[in-house]
């Protein structure tokens, strides 16, 4: 039997071997993200893992977009898929920094394709919810002719699932080693805002317009606000 | 029990631990050896993160004006930092043993340059996020009005964000110091005393090479007209009482 040598002073010890189920194969992991999200972040198992997530990521942004775009339909049933999947990857990719940087401060022990994990888990999941919510998102936009209340009722979904998309990541990052859970709330918040202001910024969304992009720049509280006020055109 | 071979030694010895975690856990096993006794590389990894997070940060922030501004910002920016840690390098080797924390000129030096560094990863990881700020804000050249509000809200946004890097950057030397120096009380005292001198310095540095966000009515310039033409606090203690005798 081969000795163990001893650990070297100022270097990390060898890691401990892993209570965390190896990842699973791609076909559970809707079961996975629900039931053992732990599970995604061990380092050990393939590296399927992130391109699945995103693939889970595309699908449920693509049909929810569907469901959106059927409030106004004209170029917007097309558009409105696009601007989400844009929209999300582009929030993704601007929050990524600041995700490693807070995760790593708040005591996780994060590597390249785990922040992936965890970025991609948080969507993945947020997502697969609004996929589930798709029915009655549209039921509602098919008897409403309020953006304010069909806008509304959009967000609430949104932050509705985003809530468990995050608390995933909140609960990977605990399986990496973070100690201080506020590092992450914080990141939350980050990523909630930029959501709100890339979905204002990529506007409109309900309304038929002769462009794609509004070109007035506007924060999303102004935007909000505007909506809500306007009145309905009358039922449909 | 047999002893390794020597070959195994050797090669996990080269094996280093990642740095930017470790700085930014404020990891004090890792980072103390490391300040202690800085190498080549360790210099130069703290400098490249300096430059290049505050860099960063600053090419965001000097977008809102545009043309060459960004480019400017993002070179002045890192300046303020290496400028300061330099300019105060011998005073802070000084204050260190004199309060109670026996190191030198080398590992005092290190040691600011590493809140620094922290300072600028953190800043670093807003810059994506400040740009997304400004790109949805009013440009440069709208209204008055919607001018100012961006104005303002750029300037609220950078107060949080260096406010949150700064305090972060700090937390992290207060343990650094209070690892090198077995005494909170020590810890305290040279914290304390080295922010002092760092803010006396950096204040006066940041006047003089402002502008970092520009201005409508002027040009874009690297240096103002008359850079070393008043200070900051004289420009605080006029407002200050500007505000009080218009009352």
């Amino acid at each position: 039997m081969t000795p163990t040598p001893p650990p070297i002073p100022g270097q990390y010890p060898d890691p401990a071997p892993s209570p965390i189920q190896p990842p699973p194969p791609p076909k559970h992991l809707i079961g996975q993200l629900l039931r053992n999200p732990r599970a995604l972040v061990d380092g050990t198992g393939p590296d399927a893992g992130i391109p699945a997530l995103i693939g889970l990521t595309l699908l449920g942004a693509i049909i929810y977009g569907l469901v959106i775009g059927s409030f106004a339909r004209g170029d917007l049933l097309w558009l409105a898929p696009l601007k989400l999947v844009g929209g999300l990857l582009l929030s993704g990719i601007i929050c990524t920094p600041s995700l490693y940087v807070l995760s790593v401060m708040g005591g996780a022990d994060l590597r390249p394709r785990q922040l992936g994990i965890v970025l991609g888990g948080c969507l993945a999941l947020t997502t697969l919810l609004m996929l589930s919510f798709a029915p009655v998102a549209w039921v509602f936009s098919e008897s409403s002719s309020s953006p304010g209340f069909v806008g509304f009722m959009h967000w609430s979904l949104w932050l509705l699932s985003a809530t468990f998309g995050l608390r995933l990541g909140r609960a990977c990052l605990q399986a990496l080693g973070a100690r201080y859970p506020g590092s992450f709330i914080a990141w939350s918040i980050i990523f909630l805002l930029v959501t709100f202001q890339m979905a204002t910024a990529l506007r409109p969304w309900l309304g038929n317009s002769e462009k794609p992009f509004a070109s007035e720049k506007m924060s999303f509280l102004s935007h909000w606000s505007q909506v809500l006020s306007e009145k309905p055109a009358g039922a449909k | 029990m047999p002893r390794p071979p020597d070959r195994i030694d050797l090669r996990l010895k080269t094996v280093q631990p990642p740095l930017i975690p470790a700085l930014l856990r404020g990891d004090v096993e890792q980072l103390a050896p490391r300040i202690l006794s800085p190498d080549r590389w360790f210099w130069f990894f703290l400098v490249a993160l300096s430059v290049g997070g505050a860099g960063a940060y600053g090419v965001a922030i000097g977008s809102w004006r545009g043309g060459w501004q960004p480019l400017f910002t993002g070179i002045k920016l890192p300046a303020i930092l290496l400028l300061t840690a330099t300019g105060n390098a011998f005073l802070n080797s000084l204050l260190a043993p004199l309060l109670g924390l026996q190191i030198g000129f080398r590992q005092s030096l290190a040691a600011v340059l590493a809140s620094f560094a922290i300072s600028s990863l953190i800043l670093a990881a807003a810059a994506p996020l400040v740009a997304f700020q400004i790109f949805n804000l009013p440009s440069i050249e709208a209204a008055w009005s919607a001018r100012g509000r961006a104005f303002d809200t750029i300037q609220f946004t950078q107060v949080l964000v260096i406010a949150f890097a700064g305090i972060s950057g700090n937390f992290r030397l207060f343990q650094l110091l209070r690892h090198l120096g077995g005494s909170t009380d020590i810890a305290q005292r040279v914290l304390i005393a080295w922010l002092a001198g760092n803010f006396l310095l950096g204040t006066q540095v940041t006047w003089i090479l402002r502008p970092y966000f520009g201005s409508h009515a002027l040009p874009v310039e690297f240096l103002r007209d008359h850079p070393f033409q008043g200070n900051f606090f004289e420009t605080v203690w006029y407002s200050a009482r500007e505000v009080v005798s218009s009352r």
